[in-house]
């Protein structure tokens, strides 16, 4: 394991622009309709759950990643394919986002680019900053944490300035009722993008703060939640419900929208520069939980293993679907079918043993 | 040594790929930028015939230009818009970019015959952005003759256009800017249908489009902003006038600013500014089956000319006319209220407002709005304000009758 530390204030940035990534820039929580934004926040409240239980192992075992406590807990052989389902599940979240990323850049601006190049260059980028280490990519992320802040001030003060919102069109709230909301949040809202914070059990052995750094993840939590189901709520008072369900892009689309006297316009670029850089922490922090993992799991050296797992990742990413519509519908589905297994079964198993664990050694200290 | 010169070697070559920039780059003497599109029906009636109001960037900068138009519009037919984009190719030796389109213009017969077959493109183009402005050319004038006007203030004409109605939708208030998303959602509004902005051409169709046009003070030619159309689902079924489109316009709250002309009983005319107006709809459900709808509108306006001899010191005298402008108020949007109920079709989503303010009641009443609609009561509360009478309280006509 690498000696560095992550300060409360790196990991909190790195776990907003993770949780922003692409949750912000694709239509969330689109199956309750204009209610959209109450699903997010149920999601967000979900995730925080979620979050004290991973949290929760964490405390148990400051200095330990999870591939390693799940062999304490549960033994060399069941232990460990835990830790390698867990390194599957990693790369494979990281190869589609890595396509999530590619296919919406393509749709949007570089129509011309193959997706080949667009990954190849994200991939290069993500390989180059893990291979300099884990401390360098929270360093950046602070850094371009206050770029996502300063691009999300000038889009909202340019679509609050342009007189483009109406609030009525998210009325009536709750219409058809509790189901949509729930439904959206059973299959989408709180796996995406709460519950894939998972992922940061694997780099919360390096927090040089244990109790900042904890309550720094539940604070970034309900931020994030907070500025997602805002996002949402703006984009359906701008374009109304039915437009921003059948966009693959609506923050795109809404902030296309927006124009100041026609002279501050077609700022949409930016939102593409906040789709790039969320989606950039995505897949890094994805890739190393992956990464790390392996390296602790088989004894590899970190950086030797990270190169040839990096091109699986690459080439697996072309070839994960045909289509755009292909990887949503396959991601969807996985969401509610494949995901609660590593997001919620795996971990309470993981924090029950925990708890007897903790309660044997008090005995053990005790005796 | 050796080696690690090899390696830079290679580092260097592969730099070579991603140094040569972006992949999608089109520089800007590559592009022939369209400022505006208009849709027309083919002559046989199975194809779009869609002009491109193309910039000519070299009469634009005015250094190289060779005093030719500043603009040029091109035409293309195709099964499809993006198709007759591909087949200006034919005429056009750029790349059409799109992202600059500020109008799209499409023609009576078009709108029509329906319009849902050409919105997807507007909707779903990445380039185009939503804020494009949609037109209808009026008076059997095409779409591509609207296009191929040429203004005198303002060399791109599409952009011309798209200003003439952010003018006077803020000054006269009869028209308001119609976006590409406006009309996709009023489309979706069951019993229900966008309004769109009708543009015609005042004068001659053959000058308009001529550069001798604009060497006269008076042009023989004029691109004007013309009535509003009103569409059921996607096709046009009329036209509402001027008093129509402002009681409209009235009723969804949007109006910036018109002027009201009143005659009070044998005291001669006075013209007032509506400065201000705030409208509210409430939808009252007394008798749960017969839904009545309240609109209360509170305009504040000011005098501005007036050929009469009444004497403004006394607040009696404000009240009074206030009545009249009161009943000028009401009877625009009366008069738009009973177009539209003769034609069945809610352009002031009254349904929409019923749905957001009685959820419960809208399940019911849903299927049978259509019925409901044309004889849907309305009730109508204005309270106008006389604030001021700008430099003068009384008329010189005053002192006239004095003598």
């Amino acid at each position: 394991m690498e000696t560095t530390k992550l300060s409360p204030l790196q990991f909190f940035s790195l776990l907003v622009l993770f949780q922003l990534g692409t949750a912000l820039v694709v239509n969330l929580g689109m199956e309750a309709g204009k209610d959209a934004w109450i699903a997010v926040l149920s999601g967000m409240v979900i995730g925080a759950v979620l979050y004290l239980g991973y949290a929760f192992l964490y405390n148990t075992f400051p200095d330990k990643l999870p591939s390693q406590y799940s062999r304490i807990l549960y033994g060399k052989y069941v232990g460990g394919a835990i830790g390698f389902a867990y390194t599957a599940f990693f790369m494979n979240k990281a190869t589609r986002d890595l396509m999530d990323g590619g296919l919406l850049v393509l749709a949007s601006t570089l129509k011309e680019t193959p997706l080949f190049i667009t990954n190849m260059m994200m991939m290069l980028t993500i390989v180059y900053v893990l291979h300099k280490g884990i401390e360098v990519l929270a360093r950046t992320a602070f850094i371009l944490l206050w770029v996502v802040v300063l691009i999300g001030i000038i889009i909202l003060l340019l679509v609050v300035f342009s007189g483009i919102m109406d609030f009525t069109r998210l009325l009536p709230v709750l219409s058809h009722g509790f189901q949509p909301v729930l439904t959206s949040v059973y299959r989408q809202n709180y796996q995406f993008p709460f519950g894939e914070i998972i992922c940061f059990t694997a780099l919360m052995p390096y927090l040089n703060n244990q109790k900042a750094g904890t309550r720094a993840g539940l604070m970034s939590v309900l931020l994030s939640g907070l500025i997602l189901s805002a996002a949402m709520a703006i984009t359906i008072s701008v374009l109304g419900a039915e437009i921003a369900e059948r966009s693959i892009f609506p923050l795109l689309t809404m902030v296309g929208k927006a124009s100041i006297a026609d002279f501050i316009q077609r700022m949409d670029i930016l939102v593409v520069m906040v789709l790039i850089i969320g989606d950039f922490f995505k897949i890094s922090v994805y890739f190393y939980a992956a990464v790390i993992s392996v390296s602790d799991l088989m004894n590899i050296p970190y950086r030797k293993i990270l190169y040839p797992l990096a091109l699986i990742v690459l080439f697996s990413s072309l070839t994960i679907a045909r289509n755009y519509s292909e990887h949503v519908k396959k991601g969807g589905q996985v969401l509610y079918m494949m995901d609660p297994l590593f997001y919620v079964v795996l971990p309470a198993a993981l924090i029950v043993a925990a708890l007897i664990y903790r309660l044997r050694s008090r005995r053990q200290a005790g005796a | 040594m050796k080696k690690v010169k090899g390696m830079l070697l290679l580092a260097m070559l592969c730099a070579i790929l991603p140094l040569s920039g972006c992949w999608d780059a089109e520089e800007l003497n590559r592009r022939a930028v369209v400022s505006g599109i208009g849709i027309d029906l083919s002559p046989d009636k199975k194809d779009y015939l869609v002009s491109f109001q193309v910039i000519i960037a070299d009469e634009i900068s005015g250094k190289s230009g060779r005093g030719a138009t500043p603009t040029m519009v091109y035409s293309a037919r195709g099964r499809s818009i993006i198709e007759a984009i591909r087949k200006a190719s034919l005429l056009v030796p750029r790349l059409m970019s799109t992202a600059h389109v500020r109008i799209v213009v499409m023609s009576e017969e078009l709108a029509r015959q329906g319009i849902s077959d050409i919105l997807d493109f507007l909707d779903r183009d990445s380039d185009i952005r939503l804020t494009a402005r949609i037109y209808v050319a009026k008076n059997g004038v095409k779409a591509h003759d609207i296009l191929a006007g040429l203004s005198a203030m303002g060399k791109i004409s599409a952009y011309t256009l798209a200003q003439k109605t952010e003018m006077t939708s803020q000054e006269f208030g009869a028209n308001y800017p119609v976006e590409v998303d406006d009309l996709i959602r009023d489309i979706l509004v069951p019993n229900s249908g966008p309004i769109i902005n009708g543009v015609e051409i005042l004068g001659s169709v053959e000058e308009v489009r001529k550069k001798s046009n604009l060497e006269k003070t008076d042009n023989l030619g004029l691109v004007r902003m013309s009535n509003m159309a009103l569409f059921k689902g996607d096709r046009l079924k009329g036209w509402l006038n001027e008093e129509e489109s402002l009681g409209l316009i009235w009723i969804k709250g949007i109006l910036d600013k018109t002027s009201i002309v009143i005659t009070p009983d044998d005291l001669g005319e006075l013209s007032l500014d509506v400065r201000r107006s705030k409208t509210s709809t409430q939808v009252v459900l007394k008798d749960p089956e017969h839904p009545v709808v309240v609109v209360k509108v509170t305009a504040q306006l000011s005098v501005r000319e007036m050929n009469s001899t009444i004497d403004l010191r006394d607040p009696k005298a404000l009240n009074e006319l206030e009545v009249y402008v009161n009943e000028e108020i009401l009877k625009r949007m009366k008069s738009s209220v009973k177009k539209a109920q003769s034609l069945n079709c809610d352009i002031f989503g009254f349904g929409q407002t019923l749905e957001r303010q009685h959820p419960k009641a809208w399940k019911h009443l849903k299927g049978k709005w259509p019925d409901l609609f044309p004889k849907l009561e309305v009730e109508y509360h204005v309270d106008s304000i006389i604030r001021n009478s700008q430099m003068r309280d009384r008329s010189f006509k005053y002192d006239m009758k004095k003598e």
